[in-house]
């Protein structure tokens, strides 16, 4: 069986600007699949060529085996896509909204829409209008029209941006339940958090180009062994290189992060650096490195949602 | 029809029902302007009747005497031909045995009144010489059957209006709106093609057209008595070319805007002149003549006078059609024109 998506060396410019420089990729049926990357790195851009909605200038896009160009509407039948800043017909209720979507793939199962709105968490705003919903419900809605008619893949565009986190983490329990229906999910974000959380695989972008993908747990692996000491006050900064493990030091939050190859041997240094120089230490937590390590190591910068 | 269209008719109906806001402009306001327009110009402000009274006898000396009336003399053509000028509200001709009561019908309430009071003289005139044979029967004869009053000839100018309104305002800002929302973007990755979508936008605004023809026409009768021509009917193919015409002025807006402030300008900027200079409210036959020859290139003139002349002077579907030849040309002009610069999306 053909791959859900496979992009290979697909490119996009807008006038003087390479949005998407070559980005190659699959995926797999069934998987939820992260595309992550700081604003401008291409993600949108890379998804609205796979949903259809922007031809590439260079190479191809297989959906479900399919090429998608010239012909994007044969495959737009068995996708299902959640924009970026979704926006509806004022004056129509969820329920309306849903059987109104689901009308343009064909006859209306009122049972379907059932599910869905249970699948999204909304049975008990089928009647109120899509305009009145909060941030969070109206987003659970633009998800909801991208599932009314069974698509076996589940395009969803920085779904979580801009809601509290209460809301975000109630549409990672969607985007669960919708992985658990066995559709393939492609997703974006730029929260690295997000995209650990959620997704099997993770592509990482940025300036046009993926430069890292792999699943969350190997990414992060790759980076050798040791994790992130972080703390506030402590040895003058100038002295943090005396550190032998510490590969990278920065500012963050008010206090310092230190990437570290051992945390064992870092450790006690650190303390007893702070002790030479009767520097207090206000507060220090050590933890695992997560994708925006990743990010960090990768292109020099440090990462920015 | 396939289901979908049928769908997005439906789904764009119950939109437009429930926008109060859609629905004070292209209903609510022309009604408005007819209630203020009819009592200002509907009222003379004098609680005295003006009644000429033509001819000699009881019933002449009767009416004179009648202190809700204030009577002028003179002869049988010139009293009727004041009512006709408006004048008097209505004249009195006694000739032998009969009283032939002449009555204008600009303003209704009056007209029942004056009828009231003249018969009831009639009936008193009667009972005085209840000896002899019945000496004066009142014979009420409207004499504007064929005249304009002001509320007939404002009604079918508010509706003009009222279509163009809703043609250029909804089409314009409604597109626009949702270019820039992206509502147009999220439907192109479902099967609907966006012209099916298109179609069933101008269904709706055709249904709206109708519908405020309807409305318009029926208060009017209702409530101002607007005297309504026999071939209603030809009304149809009017109003239907007419809300094109303004349809496509809308498109052409939606098509040239970025902005939905920018779209409700232009419109603003089309739509206000336009509605005072095709005389909609006022007839501007007396008006200088460069202002007469601009209304010329407005295709709201050319729908207000189709339309009076359908609805109010009984005129028949052929002696529209130059009208319906301007409006329909110039939907057709703008529809090919909007296409070039039309697009769906916003460009990024």
């Amino acid at each position: 069986m053909a791959s859900a998506i496979e992009l290979v060396d697909v490119r996009r410019r807008f006038g003087d600007v390479e949005a998407v420089r070559s980005v190659s990729l699959t995926v797999e049926r069934g998987e939820v699949f992260g595309i992550v990357g700081p604003n401008g790195a291409g993600k949108t851009t890379t998804l609205e060529m796979i949903e259809g909605l922007r031809e590439p200038d260079a190479g191809e896009i297989r959906v479900l085996g399919e090429p998608v160009w010239p012909h994007p509407e044969r495959i737009q039948r068995r996708i299902g896509v959640q924009l970026q800043n979704s926006a509806f017909f004022d004056f129509l209720s969820t329920r309306e909204l849903l059987e109104l979507f689901a009308r343009f793939y064909g006859p209306v199962s009122p049972a379907r829409i059932a599910r869905v709105l249970e699948t999204v968490g909304l049975e008990g705003k089928a009647g109120a209008r899509v305009n009145e919903l909060s941030g969070g419900q109206q987003q659970r809605v633009a998800i909801a029209l991208a599932l009314v008619h069974e698509p076996e893949i589940v395009f969803l565009d920085e779904p979580t941006t801009g809601l509290d986190p209460q809301a975000r983490r109630n549409l990672w329990d969607v985007v669960r339940a919708i992985h658990d229906e066995g559709r393939t999910v492609i997703l974006t974000t730029h929260y690295m958090e997000e995209a650990e959380q959620l997704c099997e695989r993770v592509a990482i972008m940025d300036e046009g180009l993926v430069v890292a993908l792999d699943t969350p747990r190997e990414l992060v692996h790759g980076l050798g062994p040791g994790g992130v000491i972080a703390f506030e006050g402590g040895p003058d900064r100038a002295t943090l290189g005396s550190l032998a493990a510490v590969r990278e030091a920065h500012a963050e939050n008010g206090g310092w992060e230190l990437s570290t190859a051992s945390i064992r041997s870092t450790l006690p240094e650190l303390l007893a650096l702070a002790e030479q120089q009767g520097a207090e230490i206000g507060w220090l937590t050590v933890r695992r490195r997560s994708l925006e390590d990743v990010f960090l190591a990768l292109t020099g910068r440090e990462y920015r949602e | 029809m396939t289901a979908r269209v049928w769908a997005s008719i439906v789904a764009n109906l119950r939109m437009l029902v429930r926008d109060r806001t859609a629905l004070f402009f292209s209903l609510m306001l022309p009604i408005l302007f007819m209630v203020i327009f009819g009592l200002i110009f509907g009222n003379s402000g004098n609680t005295k009747l003006d009644i000429g009274v033509a001819g000699s006898g009881p019933m002449a000396q009767a009416i004179e005497r009648t202190p809700a009336l204030s009577a002028h003399p003179g002869t049988a053509q010139a009293v009727a031909e004041r009512v006709r000028s408006g004048h008097y509200q209505g004249a009195v001709v006694v000739a032998g045995g009969r009283a032939t009561l002449y009555y204008s019908n600009t303003y209704p309430a009056q007209a029942a009144m004056l009828r009231g009071v003249v018969e009831g003289v009639a009936d008193a005139v009667n009972l005085e010489a209840a000896n002899r044979p019945r000496m004066v029967q009142v014979e009420p004869v409207s004499v504007d059957s064929s005249a304009l009053r002001y509320i007939d000839f404002l009604v079918p100018g508010l509706l003009a209006m009222a279509l163009a309104q809703s043609g250029i305002y909804g089409v314009a800002s409604t597109l626009v709106s949702w270019r820039e929302r992206g509502i147009f973007r999220r439907l192109r990755v479902t099967p609907l093609p966006l012209t099916e979508f298109g179609f069933a936008r101008l269904v709706l605004h055709l249904i709206l057209a109708m519908g405020q023809a309807a409305v318009l026409l029926l208060v009017g009768r209702l409530f101002f008595g607007v005297h309504l021509g026999v071939d209603l009917a030809a009304l149809v193919p009017l109003v239907m070319v007419g809300a094109l015409c303004f349809i496509a002025m809308g498109f052409m807006i939606g098509a040239v805007a970025r902005t939905q402030q920018t779209a409700d300008v232009i419109a603003q900027i089309v739509t206000l002149p336009m509605i005072f200079l095709a005389g909609v409210f006022f007839s501007i036959d007396t008006a200088p003549a460069w202002l007469r020859e601009t209304s010329r290139f407005l295709p709201l003139t050319y729908l207000a006078n189709g339309l009076r002349d359908v609805a109010i002077r009984g005129h028949s579907l052929t002696s529209t059609l130059p009208d319906l030849a301007v409006l329909g040309g110039v939907a057709i002009a703008l529809s090919l024109l909007s296409m070039r610069f039309f697009r769906w999306e916003s460009q990024v």
